[in-house]
């Protein structure tokens, strides 16, 4: 449970610019590490915890004592209740929040500046009330890794372009890999948080957590390697499809293993989480709690999308018939240009289309992902 | 030959139109991208590791029966048996699972 002033017996709360426990009554400032909880007891496994729980999503939300919880962080609904003081265990340690909710609100509105397809209503709701610290739970593991790939890529042989395969396999050893411990947030999202500097970390003292909200793992030593090997094939697969020299690379059927090492360390990173509504439809923006990176998909002003579109068509389709009617007028003179002119447009074609489709698709991917809806299913798909 | 050349017109009008839309989904990804999609980014291997990945097996433009030995080489778990210490949160967590296990 929080500690209190010593001075007058007001709450302390964690300040993320000064890195001290300040007193909103007194004006008291003091070092985490130099206050002492009374009845907390130092050589215990354990600390004091007060869990809501939202009915709409099943999220549980820990907070100490200092901060009375409103809304769900994760789905952004009201409906969240007091369900108990629970005892949960220490983690081992915690990197501090050091980026404060004016320096997160302000990374946020960043984006919004000239900014020509987000909705101007957004700006309006990103407020204080919208946006919650929260300590998340993470395992910082070491592991040796092995996987063997099967891969295609496209070579071209003259005038045609063949399909060739490659084999690969391989073994790495990583170290300090940090993986979400909550099956609440989503690893794809997750993962963006990175980076985060474990050289700023701290041995766990709860008083860092006085004014946020915590969450602690609910993942069992099989999640932790189930996502310890996906990340590490994440990774991987990066990697090993730059040493195809060739086209288009795929992992056709891929195999892998992780041995997670003895003790992965049980730690808890700083996020903030904002939270909104936009056409009915909840969004989670993150941002990195040490850091300040902005990990989300916004929505965008359809009728604005559209009309890029549409303006960005006709400009191009203009182009090329003024192209045309050139060519056209000076067919003999320009015939040997116009071949090139075919081959440039049909070049420039099947990049853009590749290139505009995969980012198109994977822009997509993260807009479902920052929907929070998402994370909503993902609770319910967990507890069956 | 008139008809000819009219499919030639054809085929190279509908190039031209299937480029002009081409073009238009590369600018407007690259418009979401810019204004919409944050921090689509997350750390390398090298990040995590000192040693470059050590290759096994390292082989260009490979038969079609190199897919089931490469499988049937590295198909089984290097790591099999080693034993490892667990955390006691992670314990913790398989014990709530168990309930949940025993209903399914």
């Amino acid at each position: 449970m929080a500690v209190l002033c010593s001075n007058c017996a007001g709450k302390l709360i964690f300040n993320p610019a000064t890195q001290r426990l300040e007193c909103a009554t007194c004006g008291s400032s003091f070092r985490p590490e130099d206050v002492e909880d009374k009845n907390a007891d130092l050589h215990s496994k354990y600390y004091d915890t007060r869990v809501y729980v939202c009915s709409h999503c099943g999220a549980e939300v820990i907070t100490s004592d200092t901060e009375a919880s409103s809304f769900c962080v994760y789905c952004g609904n009201p409906a969240i209740v007091f369900d108990r003081i629970s005892k949960e265990y220490k983690p081992d340690g915690l990197i501090p929040f050091q980026v404060t909710k004016e320096e997160a609100i302000k990374n946020i509105k960043t984006r919004f500046l000239k900014n020509p397809i987000i909705p101007k209503e957004i700006m309006g709701k990103c407020v204080p009330e919208n946006i919650r610290g929260i300590y998340v739970p993470y395992w910082i593991i070491n592991a040796d890794y092995t996987e063997a790939d099967y891969l295609s890529g496209k070579v071209k042989r003259g005038k045609h372009t063949e399909t060739r395969y490659y084999s690969r396999a391989g073994e790495i050893a990583v170290k300090n890999v940090p993986i979400d411990g909550s099956n609440i947030l989503n690893d794809d999202i997750s993962r963006k948080l990175e980076p985060f500097y474990l050289e700023d970390s701290k041995t766990f003292d709860e008083d860092y957590l006085n004014g946020f909200y915590s969450n602690t793992s609910d993942m069992n030593y099989f999640d932790l390697k189930k996502s310890a090997a996906y990340r590490c094939h994440k990774m991987y697969a990066d990697e090993i499809v730059k040493t195809v020299k060739a086209k288009d690379v795929k992992i056709v059927d891929s195999i892998y293993w992780v041995d997670v090492h003895d003790d992965p360390i049980y730690m808890m990173f700083p996020v903030w989480f904002f939270t909104f509504k936009y056409e009915d439809k909840p969004y989670t923006i993150l941002v990195n709690g040490q850091s300040g990176k902005v990990v989300g998909t916004m929505p965008w002003q359809k009728k604005r999308v559209v009309a890029i579109t549409l303006a960005t068509f006709i400009l191009v389709m203009a182009l090329i018939a003024v192209i045309i009617t050139g060519l056209i007028q000076n067919w003999l003179l320009l015939s040997s240009i116009f071949v090139y002119a075919l081959a440039g447009i049909t070049v420039l074609g099947s990049y853009s289309f590749t290139r505009g489709f995969v980012g198109l698709k994977r822009i997509h991917k993260n807009l479902r992902l920052t929907q929070s809806e998402d994370i909503f299913k993902f609770v319910k798909k967990r507890q069956g | 030959m008139d008809e000819q050349i009219f499919m030639m017109y054809t085929v190279f009008i509908g190039m031209l139109v299937f480029t002009g839309i081409a073009i238009t989904m590369f600018v407007v990804y690259k418009i979401l991208n810019r204004f919409s999609n944050f921090g689509d980014s997350s750390c390398k291997l090298d990040d995590y590791s000192p040693r470059a990945i050590h290759y096994l097996r390292d082989m260009d433009d490979v038969p079609s029966t190199e897919k089931r030995l490469l499988f049937s080489a590295y198909g089984e778990n290097p790591y099999d048996g080693r034993q490892h210490t667990i955390p006691e949160q992670l314990l913790k967590n398989s014990k709530m699972d168990e309930p949940d296990q025993e209903m399914e």
